[in-house]
Formats: C-alpha cells, structure tokens, sequence
C-alpha cells in the first residue's frame, strides 16, 4: 500500500510538474514578442517594466523557476490583461461554481446511469432495452452546448420549472463560506438559499450530467447481462431468491467495478464538457473563466485557469484511484 | 460486499434528504424581501470602473449611477442641466468657465462635495504628474475632448473655474459625460490604484462589489442629495449570450427586471410575450465600413467609392436589425444634424437666414460601375524594354507597354464578434459585406474578433477594412465626427480608426469646434459632411434602434439617447 | 452484422454521398447569398432546409459542410491514427524503458480532458480550422496510443508470432506484415470511434467562436452563427445540429457493431 502511495505521488509530482511547465511555456510558443502579448496598449515603459518582472532577457530555465516561485510563494498567477486583476483572485471565486456542478452532474450521471442500466439488463430484448439503447446512444451523440439550450426552452420557459442561469436569484442576502453554495447554505441553515441553489443548479447539471449518464448506461446494462449469464446468478435463481434480489443482490454489484472506473474517467472528461455548459448557462466557474480568456488572448488568465483545471484533473484521478483501491482488496493483492 | 449494497442505500438516503431539504426551503419565506433588487442583464462585463479611464458602454452603465458630474442630460435628451454644478456663467471671449458648486453634498465615503474636491477629478487627469494619472491609465477621453482645458481652480469652496487655451462650443455638452464624473479624492489613498476597480461618487447608488465576468453590485444612497432612490439594490449581470439573455428575462424565477442587446430577431417574441416591454427610440449612433486610408488599395479614393457603390444596405438593414435602424446617408444621425439646424436657426432668428440641415447626398447603389472601377484599378499599363533582333539580326532594346491583371491581395476585414449596441450582429454583417464586395471582383478575408481584441487590432492599424461604429457621448456634432477627424488618429489609441490624412477636414473640425456661433458652426459642419462624402474615409450604414427590454413591473426607465442606464428614479411594482 | 450495425454503416455512406455530390446538386456555391429576398424562410419545396439569415440556401450549406465537418474531423482522427498506431507499435514492440515511459504519458495524458487539450494547443496556435484538426487530433492519440499497445502485446505472445521470430524476420517487420494486419480490427474501430468523437470536439470549439471563418458552412459554425434565431427560424438550428447528430450517432453504430465483429468483448460505450 505504501509503495502504490508513493508511486502515485511520484507519478503525480510528475505530471504537475509537465503541465506546468506546458502552460509556462504557452507565451514564448505564440509566434510573436511574448510582452506584446501581455498587454493591450504597449508603452516603452510598461514594456520595459514587463520585461524585468517577467525576467524575458534570462534563459528558460530561470524564467520557469520565476513563474513557480510567484506561484508558490507569492501564490500570484499575474494579472489579467483584459480586466487588470489578480488571476488567483478570479480563480479563487470561480472554482467552486466549477466543482458544484461537476459533482452535482456527476451524481446525476451515477445515479441515472445505473438506473437505466440495470432496467435495460433486466429487459433485455424488450423494448426498454431498445429505448435506453437508443437514448444513450443519442445522449452521446448531440452536442452538449444543444442540449443545453433545448433544455432551457423547454423547463425554464415553457414549463416554468426552473430558472435558466445563473446560481442564486439575485434578490437572495447570503454571503457564502466556501463558495459551494448547497453546502454553505446548509452550514448556516439557510434552507430558502438552499432550495434557490438546487433550482438553479438542476439545469446545467442535468446538461453537464448527459453523457456520463448515457456512459454509465451502457456500461452497466454490459456488465449486468454478463452477470445474469454466470452460475452464480443461476444458482440464486434456482434457490428461488426473487428476480428483483438477483437484479440488485448480485448482477448489480458486478457491474459497481467497471461503473466506478468508468465513473472516474468521465469526471475528469466533465471538466471538458463545463466549458460548453457554463458558456450556455452563464455559470461563473472556471470553464466560462478559460473560454473568455482564450478568445480574448488574455495569456496570464488562460496559463492560471489551464493549471488550475489540470490541478483539479490530478487531484480527482488521484481521489478515484485512492478509492478504488481501498474499495477493492484485490487490487491492493495483485500489485503491491 | 456489504459494503457496495451500503453505496446503494446511500444514495437512496442523500437524494430523499435533498428532496426534504428542497421543499422546506421552498416553502420557507424569504428574508430578505424588504430589499427590492433591480437586475439589468447585459451582454458583457465592464472593463474598469473608474470614469476617467474607460470608453465602453458596459463599464459606463453602472458609473451613470455611482457618480456624477457638474452637469447632466436632461432625462430622455442631449439638453445640459445643473446636477453638482447648480449654475454656471461662460465669460465673453468663451475662455473662463465658473461652476457654482451645490452644498451639502457627500462622496460616499462621506468626504463633502467642494471645489476643491471636485477639481481633484479634473486635474488628475490633466497633469501627468498628479498622483491619481496612473501609468497604466490612458484616459483617452481626455486628450480626444477636453484638451483645450489648460486649468481647473477653486476659488473657494463653492465656486470651480475652468480656463481654456481656446474657445470650445461643445464644452458643457463635455463636461456632462462620463470622464467629467467626479470621483472622491479619498479613494485614492483607500484603494490606491484599485479606485479603478471601486469608484466612489455622490450618485443615487453606491458601489458595493464587483465579481469580474459575473456581476456587478450597488446599494442604495440613503443620503442621496436628490430625489432619494427607490430601490434598495441594483446589479447588473453579464449573460454573454443573447438568447440565454432573453430566456432569462421571460422566465419570472430568474429574476431579470431589464436587459439590453437584444437580437432583433427575437423582437416578435418580446412584443407577444405579456409580461415584458421594449422601449425603444431611434439611436444617436452609427455603424460603420473603416477604410485603412493609408494601406494598399484603399489609399485610392476610386477604390473607396467602388467599395462604397457595391454595398447593399437594405439587405443589410434587413438581415442585421431585422428592419429596427435607418440607413444612414451621412456621418451624423439625423437627431445630431437636426440640432445643428435647429441651433442655426435659432440664432438666425429668421428661418430664411439659416444655412440648410445637413442634408448629405449619397453615393448610388451601383454594383456595374464599382466592378468596373475595380476592374480598372486591377489594369497596370507597365512600360518596359523588350530586346530583340532588328532585320539585320543585331540586338535591340524597344521600348513598350503591356497591360496586365493584376489580382488584388485578398483584404482583411476586422469585425468584432459582440453585438454591439450600433451592430447587433457584426458577424453576420461583415458575411454580407464579404458577398457584396466579392461580387465585384475583391478577395475578403473576415477576421472576427471578441471586443477587446478587436478594438487593440484596429486602433493600431492592423486591418484593411472593418466594421465598427460610434455612440454619441453628448449630442454634440465635435464628439460624432472625431471619427473621422485626423487629428484623433494616432495608431495605439485611434478613435479614428480610418487614419485618414486629410488637412482640410482637420482645420474645418478645429475651426467648428472653437466657434461659438452657432450659425457659423452650422455651416462649418455642412462643410465638414461634404468634405466627408467626397473623401470618403468611411462609408456609413445605418443608425440602430436603440432597445432595452423591460418586465412590465418596472416603472420610471427613461431611454437615454447616450445609452446611459439612470436607475436612480426607477420602481418595481 | 447486427442491424444497429448494419443501419450506422447506411447512416455513414449516406453522409459521404452528400460530401462527394455536394457539387452536383447545389446550382449555387455555399458562400453565396443569392435569396436575400427570403432571408430566414422556413423549409419549402424550393428549399427543404429553409434559407439562412443571409439568404443562402440551407441544403447547399449543409452538403457542402459535409465536407468540411467531415474534412476537419477526418484529418483529427487521421493524425490520432498515425501517431497512435507508431507510437503505441514502437511501444509494445520495444518494450522496456521505452514501453514505460509511452505508457505513462498516455496514462497521464488520457486522464485529462480532450477540450482541455484541444484549448491550450488554440491557445498557442490561435483559432482556425487547421488548429481545430490539430487540437483535436492531438488530444486524440493517447487513447488510440493505449488501444494500440495493448493489442499488439496481445499478439506479441501469439504462436505465429514466434513462429515468424523463429523463421529470422526482423521485429518491425513482423509488426508490420504480421501484427498489424491482425490489429487491423480494433484499430479501425477506434479510429471509427474517434471520428465520431472528433466531430463533436470541433463543434464544441466553433460553438465557443474558435475556429476560422465565420461563413464557412461547417456545421458547428452554421449552427453557432444562427443560436440567436433558434426561437424565430428554429430550422437554421436543428439542420446542422441534426446533421451532427446524425453522423456521430453512425459512427457510434458502426463502430460498437464493427468491435463486435473484431473483438466480442463486454464495452460500455463509444467514448473515444
């Protein structure tokens, strides 16, 4: 166990350190003077200030051990040409729009995923299996930023269920803790911010949340029909455990292995998807924060929000290793 | 194994919790009611909020109710009003300015509202040595309208003097817009450099946060020396896209009150929708086709002309504004040539005395003449020396022309990729140029931009046409036409992005500017127009209907010519 | 080969005959505005998908993007497929230190988002379609690097395999003649996959205004530059987004149907 830790740490410092050192690097691969990409109206002085700070007369090296000493120490990204602010700053507030919607999309996809798998495995060959087929086949299929936008029309203006951006009403009084407003509402027992929190937040999660869905879908209905051909599953049959016991008692749980690998893959690929998302929805996190930036060659913003989503793709891959592993014994025998 | 039946139970356990929570919250009354909350939804956040310092319309939007200036717009019109200033004298020779400073009036950060406080505004601006005239700063504004001001001094502390290099005709029309606002002298050392980013003023509103790319927010001023506002806060909130914009505002839950760049298409949906209203009036604006008049081909005034002949602009009126604008047919919008007149007139005092409005005729729509002149300019008579043999068989040089097809290099034509207010959708108007000028023998090449992008790649001269437009700051002619003044073309931080070399444009817009009578003015602009219809440094388009969407519970929003947003008098019902 | 199958197969050759007759159907080119009377009409008989909102044809439009979609994605998916089958060949083939460090990169690089991938190469390259290939294709080779490797390391251990070694061949000749013919399958599979995958990830980045000219009939763009009429003439919307549909979902068909052929194994889905 000791040695898997380590190694996954290593590998881990490894990958940081490559990401890093590809995101500091994105302003001398634009062809031209990487100061005039820094600014938007160039003075002599403002060039020869950005020169100096930037260090762009010392070699390569050097300049990268500057931008991760002023990551590290200063905990300083630079400033955002558009808007003139720390990026950190912005970076600070938006990750937790991001991460709220990721899990939240996420338990959506988990839960709505094995759902309709296992319906699909226990009517194989009928029409909810042919359904489901093509439903997942379909919520893999159309764009996100579509669905997105047919899913506004339909529950927050035709229906009225919900509204269509955005993560609070604006009328609402409450000062957040940690930015993750279903928890901080709750943490200071405001169930009327709470509820306002989930009706903004069904939407784009339910958007976001598709594809896992359709993934998990389809993984699992694969793993449950395989399940319900062994022995194992015909013997609890013969003994007369009733077919819903089957379903859940054994198919099931041979599908969670498969579903729980899947599931770790697909919420670092959520991550992707969020640009899309929150670009539809207008929801202030760190993929509408990155999309902004690249299309206005805002550089600092784009190098500190590329790293701040790769840190957060590390970090979960390490999270769902870790759990997988204690999860499943037989890993842990088979390799270390 | 248990453990994995556990996961199943738990999840059953979370979303029931979660569904409990849900509908005792939603059924829990909200606390914060008494606050009325007005939010205005627009396209895109603002850049800084320091008055001296921006010249985008979304930044202006949340200054118009934070600060003000000595003087303002009546409501709904380009007419100069007391507000900081009560009154106001202009000595004979039009050089001296004394401003009369109202009393009892605080900053928000409860510094009181004096001469000298209120010159601190100006004169970091003017002296590059003032401690608030920050490096990074351009305040463009400055040198573009008020650079005939060569002092700003407090007599005492009810009387502000403003001494002029030279007379200037649209001073007052100046002062009354954003980059006068004044600011208090004491965020400077609160915020330092971050005044930028924080302002404080003595408007209705006070600034209360700033969450870049998401909201803005202000609160109520209890101690508002006017009519007290009557909501208790307002945001204004960034939905980049259009139709979400418009989705929001016609669903009751998500709280919208008023948005602005709405897609003209979506205006039938708007009217049959009950709950919503449009205000709309014609706009003191223009879109508008840049020539880069010192690069390649459009040096050529033919080249210009032919430009300007192949463009359809019903077409474009049609698929751009879906019909909400006027062609435009001169550099000025009607409502500005229509004040010239009507100033003319009055000081005239008989109607046959006045010069006529400035009528301009256009260039005909005429798609065979511009091919043909194109095709000219596309024949290169070449002379050159051909060497051959004479009847003897000897060598030699005779001296000839030919005439070759040159192919023109295909053109860039910058275009910004945000609807703006003149332009609502830049995109699809620069894929009707592109067809319109491709018809006629030239190569296109769209370069679209997002705003900020754009803005830095025309005013340094990178492109060789582009779209862009103009929204007039005050109703006065000077400020419209510095977009085709030479004297506003410095690459960097070109307002005229045509760079156009033309000394009589420049004397005749410097001698309108210094002259105070108003029917000397009136015929100097004439002139003005003229020389702009013949030169052509830009064609004009059309001039947009300026719209803002309501729900029908908002009460008291006056459409201002200038764009601005005055919530101050506004009410929900 | 099952229907599903057998009808994404359909679905795809249907996509490719609108690429090749794009020319001979069409009377006037997709750039052009020759019904700017009609701007914004809805389907009819003269125009089956309806007239865009600067008076082109939306059929001619959506024929003459087949190609380019197809062109932008088929040039992402040919570049995962080369650097994949070489690099992931080279790996099992030369195995050791050379195998570790190809196989850790694609774990490392696999994990991460192929939009993230896709945005720090436009970043770098600046927006055009010729990025978008690149970006796309990029992010797309440590998937195909992975399948690759693991199928030649299947084979490496199979008896006709050390039959060749026995007989003298060299080892990269036997990965050419004899593994990869018998790789051939999943690799065509993925790459089928990818496609499909590939056609999304560029709509994704013309929806977010990062690829070249804003006329281009691609399909991605048509339907980025007509959202805001998505209410008014809702056809500009649901023609391409419906053509992208329509040929991803073959894509996902014909590959799930071509993997049961190749290599009937339990797979969840078609995420390449």
């Amino acid at each position: 166990m000791t040695a898997f830790f380590a190694k996954r740490l290593l590998s881990l410092a490894l990958t940081l350190f490559t990401a890093s050192v590809a995101v500091f690097l994105i302003i001398h691969l634009v062809p031209g003077d990487p100061v005039s990409l820094l600014m938007k109206n160039p003075t002599p002085e403002k060039v020869a200030e950005a020169r100096a700070r930037l260090m762009l007369d010392r070699p390569l090296p050097v300049q990268y051990a500057a931008f991760v000493r002023n990551l590290v120490v200063d905990r300083s990204l630079g400033r955002s040409i558009v808007t003139t602010r720390e990026v950190m700053e912005d970076l600070a507030r938006s990750w937790a729009a991001t991460a709220e919607l990721a899990i939240a999309a996420m338990l959506f996809g988990i839960v709505a995923g094995l759902a309709l798998g296992v319906w699909m495995a226990a009517r194989r060959g009928q029409w909810p299996d042919f359904a489901g087929n093509v439903v997942s086949l379909l919520g893999l299929s159309i764009p996100v930023f579509w669905l997105g936008l047919v899913g506004m029309l339909v529950f927050s203006l035709w229906l009225g269920w919900c509204p269509a951006g955005d993560r609070l009403g604006a009328d609402a009084d409450f000062e957040p803790l940690t930015g993750l407003l279903l928890l901080d509402s709750l943490l200071q027992w405001r169930l009327d911010v709470f509820a306002d929190a989930l009706e903004h937040l069904a939407l784009p999660a339910l958007t976001l949340g598709a594809i896992p869905a359709a993934f998990i879908a389809r993984t699992t209905r694969a793993a449950v029909v395989e399940a319900l051909d062994q022995d194992f599953v015909r013997t609890a049959r013969a003994k007369g455990v009733p077919e819903a016991g089957v379903l859940f008692h054994h198919a099931l749980r041979a599908a969670m292995g498969p579903v729980a690998t899947i599931a770790g893959l697909e919420f670092a690929y959520l991550l992707g998807g969020a640009v899309l998302t929150e670009t539809v929805f207008s929801w202030p996190g760190l993929g509408r924060y990155v999309a902004n930036a690249v299309l206005a060659r805002d550089y600092p913003a784009i190098q500190g929000a590329l790293l701040a989503l790769v840190f957060a793709v590390v970090l979960v891959n390490l999270a769902m290793d870790v759990v997988h592993r204690l999860a499943d014994p037989r890993l842990s025998k088979l390799t270390t | 194994m248990r453990s994995r039946n556990l996961l199943v139970v738990f999840i059953i356990v979370l979303f029931g919790v979660i569904g409990a929570l849900y509908v005792v919250g939603r059924s829990a009354q909200k606390t914060a009611a008494g606050l009325k909350t007005f939010v205005f939804a627009r396209g895109a956040d603002a850049q800084k909020l320091d008055p001296a310092d921006v010249d985008d319309g979304e930044s202006i939007k949340a200054l118009n109710n934070v600060c003000e200036g000595l003087v303002r717009f009546k409501s709904g019109t380009t007419r100069v009003e007391p507000c900081l200033a009560e009154s106001w004298s202009i000595s004979a020779d039009g050089c001296l300015a004394l401003f009369a400073i109202r009393a009892n009036v605080k900053f928000h950060d409860g510094t009181p509202l004096t001469a000298e406080t209120a010159a601190w505004s100006f004169r970091r601006q003017l002296d590059p040595k003032a401690p608030g005239h920050f490096a990074g700063a351009s305040f463009a504004y400055w040198s573009a309208l008020y650079s005939d001001i060569e002092e700003v001094r407090a007599l005492d502390p009810g009387r502000l003097q403003f001494r002029l290099k030279k007379p200037n005709a649209a001073l007052l029309a100046n002062l009354a817009i954003f980059p006068a606002y004044l600011i208090s002298p004491k965020s400077l050392a609160d915020y330092g450099e971050g005044l930028q980013r924080h302002p404080v003023g003595t408007g209705p509103f006070k600034f209360k946060e700033w969450l870049p790319n998401d909201r803005i927010v202000l609160e109520a001023n209890p101690e508002y020396w006017g009519k007290k506002p009557k909501l208790g806060r307002v945001v204004f909130k960034v939905v980049p896209d259009s139709a979400s914009r418009l989705v929001q505002i016609q669903s009751a839950q998500s709280g919208v009150h008023a948005m602005d760049g709405l897609d003209p298409n979506s205006l039938p949906i708007v009217s049959s929708d009950p709950h919503l209203r449009v205000e709309q009036a014609p706009g003191l604006n223009l879109a508008y086709l840049a020539f880069n008049c010192r690069k390649g081909p459009m040096t050529n005034v033919m080249f210009r002309r032919a430009v300007a002949m192949a463009i359809q602009k019903p077409a474009l009126i049609e698929a751009v504004y879906r019909g909400a604008a006027v062609e435009a047919r001169s550099v000025l919008p009607p409502m500005i040539a229509d004040n010239i007149a009507a100033a003319a007139a009055q000081a005239a005092r008989r109607p046959s005395d006045a010069p006529p409005a400035a009528q301009a005729e256009e260039l005909p729509f005429d798609v065979e003449q511009a091919r043909s002149l194109i095709a000219q300019m596309r024949i290169v008579i070449r002379p050159v020396k051909v060497t051959t043999t004479d009847v003897f068989g000897l060598p030699i040089t005779i001296e000839t022309n030919i005439v070759e097809h040159v192919e023109l290099p295909p053109l860039k034509l910058h275009v910004m990729t945000n609807p703006r207010p003149y332009l609502p959708n830049p995109v699809r108007a620069a894929e009707l140029i592109k067809a319109d000028l491709e018809a006629i023998g030239l190569k296109i090449e769209i370069a679209a931009n997002e705003w900020g992008t754009h803005l830095a790649a025309v005013r340094n001269a990178q492109h060789d046409l582009a779209l862009h437009g103009w929204i007039g700051d005050n109703g006065d002619p000077d400020n419209f036409l510095s977009i085709i003044d030479p004297q506003a073309a410095q690459p960097g931080a070109a307002i005229n992005i045509s760079f156009n070399e033309d000394a009589d444009l420049a004397e005749a817009l410097r001698a309108a500017r210094s002259e105070l009578d108003a029917g000397k003015r009136a015929r100097t602009y004439a002139r003005v127009l003229a020389l702009a219809r013949e030169r052509l440094p830009l064609v004009p388009l059309a001039h947009a209907m300026d719209i803002v969407v309501l729900r029908q519970n908002v009460r008291g929003f006056v459409l201002q010519p200038t764009l601005d947003v005055r919530l101050g008098p506004v009410s929900l019902k | 080969m099952s229907v599903p199958g057998k009808t994404g197969v359909v679905m795809l050759a249907l996509v490719l005959a609108a690429a090749l007759l794009a020319g001979v159907i069409g009377r006037h080119g997709p750039l052009e505005q020759p019904f700017r009377d009609r701007m914004l009409a809805p389907p009819s008989l003269a125009h089956p998908f309806g007239v865009d909102g600067a008076g082109r044809d939306v059929l001619t439009r959506v024929l003459h993007g087949t190609r380019l979609t197809l062109g932008v994605a088929g040039a992402a998916a040919a570049l995962s497929l080369v650097a994949g089958v070489v690099l992931g060949a080279w790996a099992a083939m030369r195995g050791g230190w050379t195998d570790l460090m190809v196989s850790r990169a694609t774990d490392a690089l696999i994990s991460f988002p192929p939009l993230l991938i896709g945005l720090f190469l436009l970043a770098v390259l600046g927006p055009s379609p010729r990025s978008v290939a690149l970006a796309v294709g990029v992010a797309g080779v440590p998937a195909m690097v992975r399948q690759v490797r693991a199928a030649f390391l299947a084979e490496r251990a199979q008896e006709y395999v050390l039959a060749a070694q026995a007989l003298g061949a060299g080892r990269w000749r036997i990965a050419a003649g004899q593994i990869l013919p018998n790789c051939a399958g999943i690799i065509l599979v993925t790459a089928t996959l990818q496609f499909g995958g590939a056609i999304l990830e560029a709509a994704g980045f013309s929806f977010l205004g990062l690829s070249g000219q804003p006329d281009a009939p691609e399909w991605g763009n048509m339907l980025r530059q007509e959202y805001a009429v998505f209410r008014t003439a809702p056809h500009l919307v649901i023609v391409p987004g419906a053509a992208i549909a329509w040929t991803v979902l073959a894509c996902n068909l014909a590959g799930d149907a071509l993997r049961d052929w190749f290599a009937p194994r339990r797979h969840g889905g078609s995420r390449a």
